[in-house]
């Protein structure tokens, strides 16, 4: 959380390998799915802050929150736990700010976690 | 009644004369019929009889007459053909003959016809005739001369032998037969001469067929008639025709047989023939009287035998009836004499026939009868004793009474019914009580004339006025002017008589002379108001209640504090006031039943107001008692709105503060489990010497850390009131076993040695926290190592039973540095240690102990510790706890959560795994784990899927996502639940949320296990170890 440099810790994504019985190809996948994932549930995240419905923003703030800490991607994670709280609190009227915060740190974290992928 | 009717009743009344009347009618007409039937009979037999008797009489007849009639035509010839006959006759005949030849011819001949006539009486004459038909010569010679010469007889008789039947002769006028025959000369062979005829006697027919009356009986007759009707008979007769139907039927020349009046008059049953030869018919005839005599005579002999036999049974059942009838008479007799009150009368007939049987039970009814008014005279009798003893009693208890009334301190009086206050009665205390002669009273108005003037006028009033009201009773007190001038203070208590009506017979009352307590109750009322003005005034609110705790004094303060006025809360119950729910009435009761069994009661709570607001006080209540007895309840409110509002502020920082560090806590111990988890996958790879080295340390320092949060998330649990145990079935051996063998190897690192002994009894299965005891036994095993140098640590475990229940104590003795007094004093307190030194030197959060103590107080046991304070001689900490032994059954049920070392599943692979999980990556990366401890699973994205898969297959278990769109993780475990209670796969929730209540709520859902994400490959393992074992 203190890493602001990088969008993904690598150390979170070399757990992930080795508990899921270091397979890269594995991983990939899992990569796959979390990215394309992620793009669906910012949409949704975006979509119940501008209808400021807090009940929309629960979930898939919640997913997202998960998947990223999984991932390693820490800063990401932070974000939607914010908003995840925002939405359990009812308070999301200021919300669209934090979901564009969480899409432009999902860029990074895209980015990032493409250029991992690419050497190994 | 009518005539008829009147001379008929006995008849009807009587039995017998019914049954012979009735008898008797049926036997005469059976007779009657029998009779005429055998009659008809007899008579249609008899008249076939006499009718073929009759015939053969008349045919007999006939034939008699017709041999007869033959004999005189031979006669007659034989004259003719006699020799010389033919010869005189010509001579006498011819004239011209010699006179003498003729003389002598003619007395020949005379004298022939004589001989003829006289020799034989059947002919009354004999003629000859010349063939001019003139009568030559005849035995009655006045008939000579004259000419037969138109008789039929002589026509046919010119030329043969030939018979004229009963016809009127011209000589004689009378029926006549006459036979004729010619007579020829030459001794009959010569030529015709003469004629020769002879008239026959019908005194000859007469007898044949009159006189010969053989089978004719005594009235039968046979007679000729003529074809002119007219009888043929020799002597009497008439010569008139005769007039019957036989007659009329000869006439018209017919025969046949019938049933007729005869020419005299009398009923004949008859035969008749004509005879064509004879030109005349016989008719024989018999009186119907005598031929049908014999059918008569057995008709009448019918008659006569039935009606007498008849008359010989009705008599028969006359006598009979009479002997059925008499008993029944007799029992009716009988019966009118016990009406007439005679029960001494019986019967006294027996028999075994059904009248014997209805006298049997007549009299046995009366024989009961009999005893029943015995015993009812008795009995009058007997309550005619009690009725004079009753009365007896009566007379007595009435002069107890009346001693009583005359007696008792009372004016007892009877008053007329108006408000004259005049007596009809008045005892003899009156006169004492008031100083006035008893007489007084009885006068008119006498008794108002004494009340005292302030009270005389609403007392009449008021008596006046009850005389209508329907109260029925009435109480005053009042004063009265005695006679000696005292004031006299009375209770008067009466009542009105009413008649069934309601309207006042009497007003009946006494007065009580209430004079000195009247006196002492005003003293008693002004030292009331004194201590109730006391309370009025107290700038506290005080209220006091009944033992029903109905409000009885509520002073201006309570009214300040509460919003009710006095008058809207006395006499209402406290709990419509200020207890106005359930919780707080529960409470308000709880509290004055504390003041009652200990005298006083102290509470902090709120009450509501008037309006509805809550109100925080301070609550002291005491019992209200007088002589011992509980009247009820003195309560002071005082007014603590502030003091609490700061309280439960104070408060609720300190839950925000204990919710803060539990969250701190799991978020710290999240990725600490990670650490470990990763270093003991780490330690699972190939390392060199260097990197097995580094990892052990990670591990090590891992598990260090996780203790000392694990130890902080426990105590701030505790701190924070949300500690629940989990008392299930556990083996304490086995429990302080565990907790020795995971110590042990730090032990034997130290180079200490470990000793355990079990004393007392040994228990069986408890009910308890197994994972709490085990913590505790750690946290103290871990002191005792860590405080150790050199020496031993002793684990000592006792169990007693003790009333069903069991006594166990653990003692922990070591022989390590001990606790100094001063230690002691802070030993249990959190965050402290026994010397500042030994955290720098030992380490730990100083939470151990602390926590331990209360984890024991929260199992009700104690957690106590002994030293001297001489290092070596250590020190001694003992758990002790009272626990209820296990149901047998339960046993088994729950294994401990094993240990499981390796993140590999330890089953044997054939578990069926559904998994519940919505997130594509959560999906992946749980299918991922599995898959690496060879396991597969089905997929549902969500709790509607995983309740359709349930019904689908069978799964030994189900990873469920709590969090989960359309239906979540806990609804969908319900459902399971609620649809197949019989197959029950194992359900493990998986929550990203790791809160006590997270827990809770998954079990109570019906979940069986819990893991938080992210799932740690150990966790997972362990957690299907577990299921597999359940599964097992």
């Amino acid at each position: 959380m203190t890493d602001d440099a990088r969008a993904v810790n690598p150390a979170a994504l070399e757990r992930l390998l080795e508990m899921t019985g270091g397979d890269p190809g594995f991983l990939g996948e899992l990569v796959a799915t979390y990215l394309e994932d992620a793009g669906v549930q910012l949409g949704e995240m975006l979509a119940a802050a501008e209808a400021r419905s807090a009940e929309g923003m629960v979930r898939p703030a919640h997913s997202l929150k998960g998947n990223s800490a999984t991932m390693g991607a820490e800063r990401l994670a932070e974000l939607c736990l914010q908003l995840e709280s925002h939405g359990r609190s009812g308070t999301v009227d200021d919300a669209v700010d934090g979901v564009r915060a969480a899409a432009a740190e999902f860029e990074r974290v895209k980015a990032e976690l493409k250029r991992l992928r690419a050497p190994g | 009644m009518p005539l008829t009717d009147r001379v008929l009743a006995p008849f009807r009344r009587s039995l017998r004369t019914r049954l012979v009347g009735y008898f008797l009618g049926l036997s005469t007409i059976t007779v009657l019929v029998v009779g005429t039937i055998v009659y008809a009979r007899a008579t249609s037999d008899l008249t076939a009889s006499v009718y073929d008797r009759l015939e053969a009489i008349a045919g007999l007849k006939a034939e008699a007459l017709d041999r007869w009639i033959d004999e005189q035509s031979r006669n007659i010839v034989f004259v003719g053909v006699m020799p010389g006959v033919g010869d005189d006759v010509r001579v006498y005949l011819d004239e011209s003959a010699d006179a003498a030849d003729r003389e002598a011819a003619e007395a020949s001949l005379r004298h022939l016809l004589a001989t003829i006539v006289s020799q034989t009486a059947d002919a009354e004459e004999i003629l000859i005739l010349d063939l001019d038909g003139t009568i030559r010569m005849s035995t009655l010679a006045d008939h000579e001369g004259q000419s037969q010469a138109d008789e039929g007889w002589f026509t046919t008789g010119s030329s043969h032998t030939n018979v004229q039947n009963a016809y009127r002769s011209t000589l004689t006028g009378r029926p006549t037969i006459t036979v004729a025959t010619p007579l020829f000369d030459q001794d009959g062979k010569g030529r015709r001469v003469a004629i020769v005829a002879a008239n026959l006697s019908l005194q000859r027919v007469d007898r044949i067929v009159v006189l010969d009356r053989a089978g004719l009986g005594a009235t039968g007759r046979a007679y000729l008639v003529g074809s002119d009707g007219v009888p043929i008979q020799g002597t009497g007769g008439s010569a008139e025709a005769l007039r019957s139907a036989a007659v009329e039927a000869i006439v018209a020349g017919q025969s046949g047989r019938d049933m007729y009046t005869d020419p005299n008059g009398t009923a004949v049953i008859g035969v008749y023939t004509w005879i064509e030869e004879r030109n005349a018919g016989l008719i024989a005839e018999l009186s119907q009287d005598e031929a049908f005599s014999s059918a008569q005579q057995l008709a009448l002999t019918i008659g006569v035998v039935g009606l007498a036999s008849a008359l010989l049974l009705a008599a028969g059942i006359w006598v009979v009836a009479r002997r059925v009838t008499r008993p029944i008479l007799s029992l009716a007799a009988t019966a009118s004499r016990v009406r007439a009150g005679d029960l001494e009368a019986t019967s006294g007939f027996r028999s075994d026939d059904e009248v014997g049987v209805l006298a049997t039970a007549f009299d046995d009814m009366t024989g009961e009868l009999r005893e029943n008014v015995a015993t009812l005279e008795r009995r009058v009798e007997e309550r005619t004793g009690e009725l004079t003893s009753a009365l007896k009693k009566l007379g007595e208890a009435e002069e107890l009474y009346r001693s009583l009334v005359e007696e008792l301190p009372l004016a007892i009086y009877t008053d007329k019914p108006d408000n004259s206050n005049t007596s009809t009665y008045a005892s003899p205390r009156t006169a004492e009580i008031f100083s006035y002669p008893i007489a007084r009273f009885y006068e008119p108005d006498f008794f108002n004339s004494i009340i005292h003037p302030d009270d005389r006028e609403w007392l009449i009033d008021s008596v006046g006025g009850n005389l209508d009201r329907a109260d029925q009773r009435f109480s005053y007190e009042y004063r009265v002017i005695a006679g000696d001038g005292r004031t006299v203070w009375v209770r008067d208590e009466s009542w009105i008589v009413r008649d069934a009506d309601g309207k006042p017979l009497h007003i009946q009352g006494f007065m009580l002379d209430i004079t000195e307590q009247t006196l002492s109750a005003a003293e008693i009322r002004r030292q009331k108001a004194y201590f109730e003005a006391l309370v009025e005034v107290s700038p506290v609110a005080v209220v006091t209640m009944d033992r029903d705790e109905r409000v009885s004094a509520w002073n201006p303060a309570a009214m300040t504090l509460f919003g009710f006025t006095p008058g809207e809360a006395i006499g209402k119950s406290i709990d419509d006031l200020i207890l106005r729910s359930d919780e707080l009435r529960q409470e308000g009761h709880k509290l004055s039943q504390t003041a009652t069994e200990e005298g006083r009661a102290h509470l902090i709570s709120r009450r509501i107001r008037k309006d509805g607001s809550p109100l925080d006080v301070e609550i002291l209540m005491v019992p209200l008692v007088v002589d011992g007895e509980h009247l009820g309840y003195y309560a002071i409110y005082h007014d603590i709105t502030e003091l609490q509002a700061a309280r439960r502020d104070a408060d609720a920082a300190n839950q925000a503060k204990s919710a803060f560090l539990a969250g701190m806590s799991h978020e710290i111990r999240t990725p600490m489990n990670a650490v470990i988890g990763m270093s003991g996958l780490l330690l699972g790879t190939e390392l060199d010497e260097d990197q097995r080295d580094f990892a052990e340390s990670i591990s090590v320092s891992g598990e260090a850390l996780l203790t000392i949060i694990n130890d902080i998330l426990d105590f701030s649990k505790v701190e924070a009131g949300r500690f629940e145990l989990e008392v299930r079935p556990f083996d304490l051996k086995r429990t302080v076993e565990d907790a020795v063998g995971l110590i042990r190897p730090n032990v034997m690192k130290k180079g200490l040695e470990l000793g355990v002994t079990f004393e007392g009894q040994p228990a069986p299965m408890l009910l308890g926290d197994a994972g709490r005891i085990r913590q505790i036994l750690l946290n103290l095993l871990s002191n005792a190592v860590k405080f150790t140098e050199t020496g031993r640590v002793d684990v000592t475990i006792e169990t007693t039973p003790v009333d069903g229940r069991w006594e166990a104590r653990v003692a922990v003795r070591d022989t390590g540095i001990g606790i100094t007094a001063e230690g002691m004093g802070r030993l249990f307190q959190s965050f402290s240690q026994a010397d500042a030194s030994i955290a720098r030197r030992y380490g730990g959060t100083g939470l151990g102990l602390a926590i331990s103590r209360r984890l024991a107080e929260l199992m009700g046991g104690t957690l106590v510790a002994d030293s001297a304070g001489i290092p070596g001689q250590g020190s001694t900490f003992e758990l002790a706890f009272v626990a209820d032994p296990a149901p047998a059954e339960g046993a088994a049920v729950v294994g401990e959560r094993g240990r499981v070392d390796a993140p590999a599943f330890a089953g044997n692979g054939e578990l069926r795994i559904l998994l519940a999980e919505d997130n594509p990556m959560n999906q992946k990366l749980a299918l991922r784990l599995l898959k690496n401890m060879g396991l597969t699973a089905d997929v549902a994205a969500n709790g509607l899927e995983a309740v359709g898969a349930v019904g689908l297959s069978s799964y030994d278990v189900i990873l469920m996502d709590v969090q989960m769109p359309d239906m979540d993780g806990l609804e969908a475990t319900r459902e399971i639940r609620g649809a197949a209670p019989s197959t029950r796969p194992w359900i493990i929730a998986m929550t990203a949320n790791a809160m006590e209540g997270d827990r809770e709520a998954c079990l109570a859902a019906g979940m069986d296990d819990y893991l938080s994400k992210p799932i740690r490959p150990e966790a997972l393992a362990a957690a299907l170890a577990v299921a597999n074992a359940a599964h097992q």
